[in-house]
């Protein structure tokens, strides 16, 4: 295979494949949200959802697409054209670097073991890739105070504060209930966190508190029904992406599925044993099942709880989750001392 | 010049020009956002120079939490733009500030260039996550505990300060 050689080559070629890859894995998980969340929330509300494009409406995404793309490419008088134009990019930029860490890449590779050796192919498993998707998850909130200032108008403002101060609170119990995770496998790489999953039960029975901790926590960082009141879209009109039109917004609309992507396949890897399954599926198939049965999920959620007050919203995160997730983050390391002696923690 | 070196100063250069933009531009939140690439670039730095956990802490920090403030605290409170940047930076003690820093970076590359290795990791000193904790928790773990000390007076203080007073409505 002249083409592999060539490709093992060059260090900047071989991410570039990887990164191609991944984006491939990641655009048609978001494509089979975005059908999820319209057809399964259809169903749970007794409607039909889309019908009339393609068999089963599959492809009334692709027209949406298609005419936000065809729509006029407009730029509020009031607004600050550079960061205007730039935070829909980066949106989508930063809502895939953290998918880029998410050990896709080895599941992509395992299924080609004779051409694609893991340790060349394989960029996901270095030491702190924990710590790299937690920190582009920390840079979302700048960028939606960035979004509603530079749009101009006093609304978009109004709800990138309250999108920025829900993102804010919520990342502490998010990375507090991580770092639960962290102490029982030892490790802040994603891969050897699920190597340790192998055997052990998965952390979603050993770890139960920090999985409904980081559950809770993710549905705010995603900005998801409970917690999606920065939006809201039946009481404000948007939030913060209000006089984003065309393109723009269907790359912020792409990027809010990229990032529901990644959150659902980290809850996948930390809790539920990433590619882990009964081995004649491929760990490509049973990483992507896992992270798409989490999503719907999230979707039934959003189809059977009411929207929160931004004081309930606050109280929530302060009072509760915080303290919750710092106790069990206390009592994390004498569970851990428990199933080892039980021989349940690998 | 190799891809290291020519990444090396494609970051510098664009960490200098965003720090000149932040103190330059009138617009606050512009400056604000000069400030999120510079402080970036000292989180790429940090990439180069082989420690992936500083430079991840450092765009976790400084590049969110620290710019979240600080447009929380500038949108929120409104003031007057200034009729004329360079006016205003032209002040007596913004130019001693400005003398003194080129002061300093002309000591440090004199020193660089007379004694030389003031800038390379010096042999020991642990990249990686586990042995950084190690460390930590071993041979600094009066400094751990001291700023574990500040930070939870710094939590009890807050929660203190914005307690709401019995009979107070508002």
């Amino acid at each position: 295979m002249g083409l592999i050689a060539f490709l093992e080559s060059s260090l900047v070629l071989r991410l570039l494949l990887v990164a191609a890859g991944v984006f491939i894995v990641a655009s048609i998980g978001a494509l089979i949200e975005i059908y999820i969340e319209r057809k399964f929330w259809a169903r749970i509300m007794s409607r039909l959802g889309p019908t009339e494009v393609g068999r089963y409406g599959t492809l009334q995404l692709f027209a949406d697409a298609i005419k936000f793309v065809g729509k006029e490419d407009f730029t509020p008088v009031a607004a600050d054209v550079p960061v205007y134009t730039l935070v829909p990019a980066l949106s989508v930029a930063f809502s895939f670097v953290p998918l880029l860490v998410i050990p896709f890449d080895y599941t992509v590779a395992s299924l080609f073991p004779q051409r694609f050796s893991p340790g060349d192919f394989v960029f996901s498993n270095f030491d702190p890739s924990l710590l790299v998707l937690l920190a582009f998850f920390a840079l979302q909130p700048v960028l939606v105070l960035l979004g509603g200032w530079a749009s101009g108008s006093k609304y978009t403002l109004i709800g990138g504060f309250r999108s920025a101060a829900q993102m804010i609170s919520y990342e502490i119990p998010l990375v507090l209930s991580l770092l639960s995770v962290v102490v029982l496998t030892r490790t802040l790489n994603l891969q050897e966190m699920i190597a340790v999953q192998s055997n052990s039960l998965p952390f979603v029975l050993l770890d139960f508190p920090a999985f409904l901790l980081f559950l809770v926590a993710i549905l705010a960082e995603l900005e998801r029904t409970p917690f999606d009141l920065t939006e809201a879209d039946e009481e404000l009109v948007s939030g913060w992406i209000t006089e984003y039109g065309g393109t723009k917004f269907l790359l912020l609309y792409l990027a809010s599925y990229l990032k529901a992507f990644a959150g659902a396949a980290i809850l996948a890897t930390l809790f539920f044993g990433g590619w882990l399954g009964p081995s004649p599926v491929p760990p490509l198939a049973w990483f992507f099942l896992k992270t798409i049965v989490i999503f719907t999920l999230f979707v039934w959620i959003r189809a059977s709880y009411a929207r929160v007050r931004v004081d309930q919203m606050l109280n929530l995160g302060w009072k509760y989750l915080v303290p919750l997730s710092v106790l069990w983050l206390l009592l994390t390391p004498f569970a851990a001392s428990v199933f080892l002696g039980h021989g349940v923690l690998g | 010049m190799d891809l290291t070196q020519i990444t090396f100063y494609a970051i510098a250069i664009l960490a200098s020009v965003s720090a000149l933009g932040v103190v330059a531009s009138k617009d606050i939140v512009r400056a604000a956002s000069f400030l999120i690439v510079a402080l970036s670039m000292i989180a790429a730095l940090f990439a180069l120079l082989g420690s992936l956990f500083l430079s991840m802490v450092q765009l976790m920090i400084y590049g969110g939490a620290v710019i979240v403030v600080i447009l929380f605290g500038v949108m929120l409170t409104r003031r007057e733009e200034p009729k004329s940047r360079i006016r205003q930076l032209t002040r007596s003690e913004n130019l001693a500030y400005l003398g003194f820093s080129v002061l300093l970076v002309l000591t440090l590359a004199f020193l660089e260039y007379r004694i030389g290795g003031l800038y390379l990791r010096p042999e020991g000193i642990p990249a990686d996550s586990q042995a950084i904790g190690i460390v930590m928790y071993s041979q600094y773990r009066g400094v751990v505990i001291a700023l574990a000390g500040l930070v939870a007076t710094a939590g009890v203080g807050s929660i203190y300060l914005v307690k709401r007073k019995r009979g107070d409505s508002s």
